[in-house]
């Protein structure tokens, strides 16, 4: 099985879930896409009939100044459909902000123009937190199957199948977090500190850009974000604290 | 010394949060604490004080009671470790560094003694 979890040419819908939270938002997606179909089916229909029926006709309901019953619906139906949207809505937005039971923190910094991550949760051989920095990898650097303008030097390294929080905040600007397969976009701001969490469903490479205009370099400084096994993560941490 | 320098030592340990006391302790005569057999995850858990998505004053709000508990208990009160663990886990480590320096000129804003 092969997972979209890059940008493809020509791609017209999203990016695969890699949690909960981005499969919510495909549901609610599709959802609302169900109202759109309806309401554009309807609309199409009425102007088609009015069109068909007025044309060429002079004095057709001539004596019409205004009729109850048609303002009654036509302010009815719009606010029972945004309600029906609403309410899946404020469900998915309320529960994507819920952080419970964390199993790891991980503090993501903005800087002008690359990121930086830390896992203070553990610590090196000398007790210094485990923390380095993100950079692009630049286009001469770009090996056959890399993706430009996404590849970094490092990334961020996690754990499959465990609640992650991530503390997310900035040094200078504000930037923004965000990784569309895992449905996470959060602003980096200097002096705040930010929470937001996921859970990984599956291993895989994923990737975003900074989503808050930062400066000249604002795309060149995308996030990448690998989830590997647990095994893997171990191994990589005792690596990180060599 | 500090929190930093007492991580520094050559054993450390996770923290169970709900009651503090050590689940796993590690010293440097273990291959590392990243073995997959004693691994355990510890970070700092939901907090009611703090239940929005700015987490700013529970960083803050757990260094500063860090420092007045090691100014009360001294610093190998063992319970003063779950704040260590919670604004080392919440706080960015230059924000630290800025306060650990305030501290030391005396012009950090909150009073610790």
């Amino acid at each position: 099985m092969t997972w979209l979890d890059v940008p493809a040419p020509w791609a017209m819908r999203l990016q695969d879930a890699a949690s909960p939270n981005q499969e919510g938002i495909h549901e609610l997606y599709d959802h609302i896409m169900f109202y759109l179909a309806l309401v554009l089916g309807l609309v199409s229909y009425m102007t088609i009939v009015i069109v068909k029926d007025f044309t060429k006709n002079k004095f057709a309901h001539k004596q019409l100044r205004h009729g109850q019953t048609l303002e009654i619906i036509w302010t009815m139906f719009p606010a029972l459909i945004l309600l029906l949207m609403s309410f899946p809505s404020f469900i998915l937005l309320y529960l994507s902000d819920e952080v419970l039971t964390p199993a790891l923190t991980v503090k993501i910094v903005g800087l002008q123009w690359y990121w930086k991550y830390e896992y203070s949760d553990f610590v090196n051989k000398t007790g210094e937190t485990l923390e380095y920095e993100s950079y692009i990898m630049p286009d001469d650097m770009l090996e056959e199957g890399n993706t430009r303008l996404l590849d970094t030097d490092t990334s961020i390294v996690l754990p499959v199948d465990t609640h992650v929080r991530f503390i997310v905040t900035a040094n200078d600007v504000m930037h923004s977090f965000a990784v569309p397969s895992l449905g996470i976009k959060i602003d980096a701001t200097p002096g705040r500190l930010n929470q937001v969490s996921t859970l990984m469903e599956r291993t895989g490479v994923f990737y975003g850009q900074c989503s808050e205009l930062c400066g000249v370099n604002h795309a060149l400084m995308p996030m990448k974000m690998q989830c590997v096994t647990m095994e893997d993560f171990l191994t990589y941490l005792s690596e990180l604290s060599e | 010394m500090s929190g930093t320098e007492a991580a520094a030592n050559s054993t450390y340990s996770f923290r169970d949060h709900t009651t503090g006391k050590p689940t796993t302790t590690y010293s440097s005569a273990m291959s590392s604490p990243f073995d997959i057999k004693t691994f355990k995850f510890d970070t700092p858990q939901f907090d009611p004080r703090f239940p929005h998505v700015n987490q700013t004053k529970h960083c803050a709000q757990n260094y500063v009671d860090y420092h007045k508990c090691v100014a009360v208990k001294g610093e190998d009160f063992e319970p003063c470790q779950i704040f260590w663990k919670t604004f080392t886990s919440l706080c960015p480590v230059d924000w630290v560094e800025r306060w650990d320096d305030q501290r030391e000129a005396g012009k950090f804003p909150v009073k610790i003694e």
